[in-house]
């Protein structure tokens, strides 16, 4: 019954304030963004636009720490908003991206990083697929060597 | 009154599944083919029960009964009646309904087309189509009821996720599982094939169809996940390797594979071996997909539900759906045959090369998704494995596919020599193409989008190079209009991904920003009500270098049940790009953060994969006809 109130109140609000002039916000639900940090990044003013590429790959490749399963690019969480935001200013400042992911995986960990380093622990990652189409086609050779000279296999 | 009708029909539809798979065992038994007949109706009583209890449920959404706990979680009296319908399997309990209603419709198709077949060998395809049915009743029933009832009934319901409240989203999840069970009807024949004492038989002739049909929905539904994330989630991408993403991707791999190797098996007697395993690991991976999605074991955006109980039985049945055909597969071994290979230049080889190939892939996809997971279990750390991974090595594979994939022109069944002139005017044909595409629509120099064009350039021309290629026009149809789709959506992937370029600024009414040959103006800001949101709505001019104009409005709505903000982005879709415009947040009375993408050939993704899905039904329409003529004959067992 609440929540059906809250409802009816919102929509009323909504259709209210939608026919006042159009200079004031909308309602509190719209109400603006106050982090000034949100204004920062989604406003970002690059040098050039490869350094704004470069940049932009880059928050791609890395994870947002809380979110589910997002970049730095595509979550809208506040934690993301100001790491996207570390990584503009540090390609801004002239860092090289490995100096910049040192700078996230020494604070996150390499969970952070969706392009995993190439590692002791990561070597069935990154040589399995290799490893895999060896055995393959290994086999394979063998396989239609045989069935070339035996009547059935 | 009316949801316990409709968990009674699904009670009764376990019954029936039940009774469908004594029945039959019991005639094998007794060698009685009066008592198999028996499984025929038994079938069609399963899928008509199930039908009605998944109707009925669509009708109590549709009359608002709040009092179910299900609808009164997944609807609102406000949501439009086609969302209602989408909600039905918009949640947890009524997604594992839709699969019981899809098993039992697809255990409903064979048992029709094969209703003149009589035999043993279709009686136990229908068994094990049974028992899959009965172990998914079972599962519904007794962990995730969709007909539970509240109570005291709420006045009002939750609403629907609004990022669920989308066309693509009402037929993204019921073709995916159409997909995904669809591969459940292929299993049943490799299942029943190796229980069969005998080797030779047209089983590989009979489950290529379903195959076909299975690959066509699996392609459509991936294809319009891809498409609603896309233009639903206002970030611009596509296809973004998440572990749902990928479970998905899992079934569709093998699936491929599958569907070249049935053929080989049908023709040549070949690759017995290669198509029954892929039959098995193909729906395999189709319940994995399941369990990923429903057990939230993997950390992934489309997590719906997290619920260790469910996933440990799908699990349990995943395994059992492994263990009991492999087991008989390994006593059996012996027993699938193949013929004597004539010569290495035979598409037997091809083929083989191909499987592999796709075994790989699948196996590389495989381990980049759960590497995470089995590093966790292990204590070793945490660490995430994304796109520049699965790009880096899934990139040269499907390369690697492209070159055998135009092959397939030169080289038959059999014995072929090679044709050097026809192979050097179709290498030369396609490096000009592949030249020619990189002059007139890419900006700059890429030696992947080189690679990429310069394969798929070959994939595309090959086919003309044919021997009788006008005669056999029409018998190679399918194939050929499949292999150009991929090949078009891997150029419109590669030049999607080094053509596009973006701009973030700070507008309101009367500001202006530049995007390469774009200018976008801010007019204002408009307010909008929907049926049950409310939205603000920016109205931006744009002017290309041609002075042709466009009219964008991207969106920032407010879903007040849930309490929910979601930016609905504008998109004008042109041949060569996207322009695609998100609102972002507000940051101030009058301005917001507006993200301006030009999304290059993102049109020739879809129209790629619609290719495919073409070629996949031509593939289907040919084979129909021959088929009922088939049904003519009596029992081929």
């Amino acid at each position: 019954m609440m929540r059906f109130w809250l409802y009816l109140t919102l929509l009323f609000s909504s259709l209210v304030t939608a026919g006042e002039v159009n200079n004031t916000p909308l309602n509190s639900v719209f109400a603006p963004a106050d982090s000034e940090q949100v204004k920062q990044v989604e406003t970002f003013a690059f040098k050039n636009s490869s350094e704004q590429t470069r940049a932009i790959n880059l928050a791609r490749e890395l994870r947002c720490p809380q979110c589910l399963n997002q970049n730095l690019m595509e979550s809208n969480s506040p934690i993301a908003k100001d790491l996207r935001l570390i990584v503009y200013q540090m390609v801004d400042k002239g860092k090289t991206n490995t100096q910049i992911i040192d700078f996230m995986t020494s604070r996150f960990g390499d969970f952070v990083l969706y392009n995993p380093k190439f590692e002791a622990r990561t070597y069935l990652l990154w040589l399995g697929p290799f490893l895999l189409l060896l055995v393959f086609a290994i086999v394979g050779i063998v396989v239609v060597k045989k069935a070339m000279l035996g009547k059935e296999h | 009154m009316i949801p316990e009708i409709a968990l009674f029909l699904l009670i009764l539809t376990g019954f029936f599944a039940l009774l469908g798979v004594l029945f039959p065992l019991l005639a094998t038994v007794k060698n009685s083919p009066q008592l198999r007949k028996y499984t025929w109706p038994l079938t069609y009583g399963a899928a008509v029960s199930v039908t009605l209890s998944i109707s009925l449920l669509a009708y109590s959404f549709l009359v608002d009964d709040f009092s179910v706990l299900y609808i009164a979680q997944h609807s609102n009296s406000q949501l439009p009646a086609f969302f209602k319908i989408a909600a039905v399997w918009g949640g947890h309990e009524g997604s594992l309904l839709f699969w019981v209603f899809s098993l039992a419709l697809w255990a409903f198709a064979i048992a029709v087309i094969n209703r003149r077949r009589k035999g043993q060998f279709i009686s136990h395809v229908l068994v094990v189509m049974n028992l899959l049915i009965l172990a998914f009743v079972l599962l519904t029933l007794f962990t995730s009821n969709p007909f539970l009832r509240l109570l005291p009934m709420p006045f009002e319901g939750r609403d629907l996720n609004p990022m669920l409240q989308d066309v693509g989203l009402i037929f993204h999840p019921p073709l995916l599982y159409l997909g995904y069970v669809g591969f459940s009807g292929v299993f049943a024949f490799a299942a029943a094939a190796l229980c069969q004492p005998q080797s030779t038989f047209p089983w590989a002739k009979q489950s290529r169809g379903w195959a076909l049909l299975a690959w066509t929905f699996l392609t459509a539904g991936i294809a319009l996940g891809a498409w609603w994330a896309y233009y639903e989630l206002g970030w611009g991408g596509w296809w973004f390797w998440d572990p749902v993403e990928n479970a998905s991707l899992l079934p569709w791999l093998t699936g491929t594979a599958l569907l070249h190797s049935l053929t080989a098996s049908e023709k040549r007697h070949a690759l017995i071996r290669w198509s029954l395993l892929l039959a098995v690991f193909t729906f395999c991976l189709s319940i994995l997909g399941t369990f990923v999605v429903r057990s939230g074991v993997l950390t992934s955006v489309h997590a719906f539900a997290v619920d260790p109980t469910k996933g440990l039985l799908l699990l349990l049945l995943l395994a059992l759906c492994l263990v009991v055909p492999l087991t008989l597969f390994a006593n059996n071994y012996g027993r699938f045959k193949v013929g004597r290979l004539r010569s290495f230049y035979s598409r037997e080889v091809l083929f083989l090369a191909l499987n592999s190939l796709f075994a790989v892939t699948t196996l590389t996809v495989l381990l980049g998704t759960f590497y995470p997971m089995i590093f966790d279990a292990f204590n070793l750390g945490k660490i995430s494995v994304g796109a520049p991974y699965f790009n880096a090595l899934f990139v040269p594979l499907t390369l690697l596919a492209f070159l055998l994939m135009g092959c397939a022109a030169f080289i038959n069944w059999g014995k072929s020599k090679l044709d050097k002139k026809r192979l050097t005017g179709a290498l030369i044909l396609s490096l000009l193409a592949a030249l020619l595409i990189f002059y007139l629509l890419t900006e700059g120099t890429d030696t992947l989008v080189i690679l990429v064009l310069l394969s798929t350039s070959w994939v595309i021309i090959t086919p003309f190079f044919k021997l009788h290629f006008i005669k056999r026009l029409f018998k190679n149809s399918a194939m050929t209009i499949a292999h150009t789709g991929i090949a078009i959506t891997a150029i419109g992937a590669a030049l999607n991904a080094h053509n596009s370029s973006e701009i973030s600024s700070k507008m309101g009414p009367g500001t202006q920003v530049v995007l390469g040959e774009l200018s976008i103006e801010y007019i204002e800001t408009q307010w909008v009500i929907g049926p049950n949101y409310s939205a603000e709505q920016a109205l931006l001019f744009i002017t290309d270098q041609h002075n042709k104009d466009y009219q964008l409005t991207p969106q920032r709505r407010h879903y007040p049940v849930r309490v929910m903000n979601m930016s609905e982005p504008a998109i004008k879709s042109l041949w060569n790009k996207d322009i695609y415009i998100t609102l972002g947040e507000k940051i101030d009375a009058t301005d917001y953060a507006v993200r301006i993408q030009k999304r290059a050939f993102t049109n020739w993704i879809w129209l790629g994969t619609v290719l495919m899905i073409i070629g996949g039904l031509f593939a289907l329409l040919k084979r129909f006809p021959p088929l009922s003529r088939r049904n003519g004959e009596n029992d081929e067992q």
